[in-house]
């Protein structure tokens, strides 16, 4: 049998469900942060998703997965599709198990005065503020302060899917390098979901075909093969 | 002592396996395994040797041997419990379609052992009034089905990301008129033995925690049947014979499914950094 | 657990019903922990088991079982059939399992309840294991005739353990079972109505000395539920729906084992309680062969 791990040869390490990695009896006086896909169980730690460990100092454990799926949570920012209006909220889906409500009076300024329009399939780039199990998750087009940031109704452009790996390695910084070779040679706008929704758009069709091809393309990609990647597209169109 | 097996297999050992995972585009999580192989398939090809029992390779003996295979699909969690379902926990359908043919009582008690078993691996709990739909599709069935479908299903439901409390490795042990066993027995052994059980267990985890704090009445946890399932009559030594040599080969089974999952998982998921 | 304790507290200011209905868990853990269960029986009791041979008259063997109040009604019919041609001299048993939505809430008209089937084919499996009924005595004309024995069970009342009684009320049906009495006419099997027996002289019953069908070893069950480290002897409907871990032992009299079913639950079993669930099956084999003994003894004195 193998030596017996310890938390830290287990970190940037694939674990399966069931694995323990941390035990909280020889950890007294420490405050820890547990991330996604981890569950505490009495004195211990355990992986209820398969996928990498994730440290990040000084105490935040998470485990790092991908999945076709989204499971909302608290401050992430994704892209949703408005389905239908109600009178006091809309219903956008997220990818998530449950459609998610987006208040009317979720926005800037927001009063019962003036309720923005959206139409049934309009895309939206919203903030997830309510996320508890057994409920509907609550969006807002807000950011905290109340200002409407960037967020709100995203016009024209060409949204896809991929997996919600994908889209957390774009959102990384610094900036993944599909992003930054793309953006030093072509001009567009992006607009990236932790729930797995892309959205690109910019001056000519033929740019956006490229950007959302490079990075359906760059999923399972090394930096390096990233970047050969993008360049062979990018001589294509010169 | 020895009982000769028509593929030439020794009795602890075990068929190729081959596993792959996200191999369905639109479910949300899909996996395949298979127990042997009638031709060589070369997409499978290179999981061949990851798991032998012997470090003599009986590779020429599994050509035109049978094969089991089984094909899962995870969609969901999905909003909304059925009827007669707690709505307070999430619940788990399971579809059984067989090769050919329509679903018959066999294939109805697969889905409730099914379902029952993955019921007991997944954590209800944090996505309350919610359906996950398992579905599983048999590609060939040569002896071991049930066990085949279980893995299968496990294997694509962590591709789902479905929280889990542990995964779960399923055999088939079958049990010989000397009280003799043999494992993952095809589908002419299985006619041909006295009794068969298909046995469920936990997969052996990583853990950090000091050694021996994880046993439960003195055996470690991946000793503790999730499922069961008997056919024929054995005596009762029989059965802890096969439930002893189950054990053995849920250790081995549980490396490769641990192994398959990560060669899924792409290693430079943010080497960006 | 790692809840806290603010329903024991409660457990003092609140009416026992209200209790049993707002923490069920916690309401049979505190009788568990005093080795009682809420119907006062001890852990490892199974519940007052009764069996009436002959239930229905029109049947060929009947016989209806009570565990406690799960209430199972067997009956056998049998039609005289053409065996199939990969074993022309073995006749047939099919057996299906129903319930009807009288045995229980959970059951709606129309809609068929989801354990019926699963229950038949454990059933079928474990009479066929076990090798209590030999097909080959179901022959009556080797290749040409034999007998298809159609084996169906009601459910009336599902209160838990519905497989331990199905296959209670099984086997007493098959050891009440009267096999009709044929003759061969032109070559055809002709069933011979019981009053015209002694008149009709002329066409001879092939069967006179096979009316009953030899039993070899009876296979009997018991269900348990474990829970954490306690094991409950068959469990009502109550307790099945709270605690969750099932395992379904049988054993036949000649403590061979057929059949050891836990499909799931999130209690994992381990050696031990395998080994005690066994031991408990053991006792529960012998009281059960004693209870069909004296009702087929009881069904002779009649």
């Amino acid at each position: 049998m193998e030596a017996k791990p310890s938390t830290a040869n287990l970190v940037d390490k694939i674990v399966v469900p069931g694995d323990v990695v941390l035990d909280l009896s020889s950890m007294t006086n420490q405050t820890i942060k547990l991330g996604g896909g981890l569950r505490q169980e009495c004195d211990s730690v355990s992986v209820i998703k398969a996928g990498k460990l994730r440290f990040s100092k000084p105490n935040k454990y998470w485990v790092e997965s991908s999945q076709k799926r989204y499971v909302p949570c608290v401050e992430d920012t994704v892209l949703g599709i408005v389905v239908d209006c109600k009178a006091d909220n809309f219903f956008v889906d997220i990818r998530g198990p449950t459609i998610a409500f987006l208040p009317v009076l979720a926005f800037e300024g927001g009063t019962r005065r003036n309720i923005p329009k959206f139409e049934i399939g309009s895309l939206l780039y919203v903030r997830v503020v309510k996320a508890n199990p057994g409920m509907n998750p609550e969006l807002s087009c807000t950011d905290a302060s109340g200002k409407a940031a960037e967020f709100g109704l995203l016009k024209d452009g060409y949204m896809f899917e991929t997996s919600t790996g994908l889209s957390r390695m774009l959102l990384s910084s610094p900036t993944c390098p599909v992003l930054e070779e793309l953006g030093k040679q072509l001009s567009f706008e992006i607009a990236v979901g932790l729930n797995g929704r892309v959205w690109v758009n910019a001056e000519s069709p033929s740019t956006v075909v490229l950007v959302s091809n490079a990075i359906m393309n760059s999923e399972s990609l090394s930096a390096v093969q990233q970047k050969i990647m993008v360049d062979k597209l990018l001589q294509r169109i010169k | 002592m020895e009982v000769d097996r028509a593929d030439g297999r020794n009795p602890n050992q075990l068929r190729p396996l081959a596993c792959s995972c996200s191999i369905l585009h639109r479910a949300h999580g899909s996996a395949s395994w298979s127990q042997g192989f009638r031709f060589i398939q070369t997409s499978h090809f290179y999981h061949f040797n990851l798991f032998v029992f012997t470090s003599k390779c009986y590779f020429c003996y599994w050509v035109g041997s049978g094969d089991t295979k089984v094909l899962a699909a995870v969609y969901g969690p999905k909003a909304g419990t059925k009827k007669n379902e707690n709505p307070e926990k999430a619940s788990i359908e399971v579809i059984w379609k067989p090769r050919t043919g329509q679903i018959g009582k066999p294939e109805k008690e697969y889905e409730i052992i099914l379902k029952r078993t993955l019921q007991s691996i997944c954590i209800l709990t944090i996505n309350p009034n919610t359906t996950t739909s398992v579905i599983i599709q048999v590609v060939h069935d040569d002896g071991a089905l049930l066990p085949c479908a279980i893995n299968a299903a496990c294997a694509a439901l962590v591709d789902a990301g479905i929280p889990m409390k542990h995964l779960a490795v399923a055999i088939c042990c079958c049990s010989a008129e000397s009280g003799y066993c043999i494992l993952d027995p095809t589908k002419l052994e299985e006619q041909k033995m006295k009794g068969f059980a298909y046995l469920v267990f936990p997969n052996s985890i990583l853990s950090v925690l000091p050694e021996g704090s994880s046993l439960v009445q003195g055996e470690p946890m991946e000793h503790g049947i999730i499922t069961s399932v008997t056919h024929g009559a054995m005596s009762v030594d029989d059965y802890f014979h096969c439930l002893e040599r189950g054990r053995a080969a849920s250790a081995k089974l549980s490396d490769f499914l641990r192994r398959s999952l990560q060669s899924k998982l792409p290693g430079d998921l943010s080497k960006a950094e | 657990m790692g809840l806290p304790n603010a329903s024991e507290d409660l457990s003092s200011e609140m009416e026992v019903d209200a209790f049993r209905r707002l923490f069920p868990l916690r309401y049979f853990e505190r009788h568990l922990a005093e080795s009682i269960r809420p119907d006062a029986r001890s852990l490892s009791r199974a519940r007052n088991t009764t069996i009436s041979m002959g239930a229905v008259a029109s049947a060929d063997g009947s016989a209806l079982a009570k565990i406690g109040s799960t209430t199972m009604l067997a009956a056998i019919k049998m039609e005289v059939m053409t065996p199939s041609l990969e074993s022309p001299d073995e006749g047939c048993v099919s057996i299906d399992f129903h319930m009807p939505p009288i045995c229980s809430p959970l059951v709606r008209p129309g809609r068929p309840a989801e354990a019926a089937p699963v229950v038949a084919k454990q059933l079928s499996d474990t009479i066929s294991s076990s090798g209590m009924i030999n097909l080959k005595e179901l022959s009556l004309v080797g290749g040409k005739a034999a007998w298809m024995v159609y084996l169906d069970i009601y459910c009336l009342d599902a209160d838990g353990a519905l497989f331990d009684a199905a296959l209670l009320s099984a086997v007493a049906a098959f050891s009440n079972l009267q096999i009709p009495t044929v003759s061969l006419d032109d070559g055809k099997i002709v069933m011979l109505p019981e009053e015209q027996k002694e008149e009709n002289s002329e066409k001879e019953p092939v069967n006179k000395e096979k009316r009953k069908l030899t039993l070899g070893g009876i296979p009997f069950s018991l269900t348990c539920i474990l829970h954490k480290n306690y094991i409950l002897a068959d469990p009502t409907s109550e307790e099945e729906s709270i605690m969750e871990t099932l395992v379904t032992v049988v054993l036949d009299s000649s403590n061979q084992l057929v059949s050891l079913y836990k499909p799931g639950g999130a209690v994992l079993a381990y050696t031990s309680a395998v080994q005690d669930c066994i031991a408990l099956t053991r006792q529960r084999v012998k009281e059960l062969h004693q209870i069909l003994e004296e009702a087929i003894s009881g069904m002779e004195i009649d």
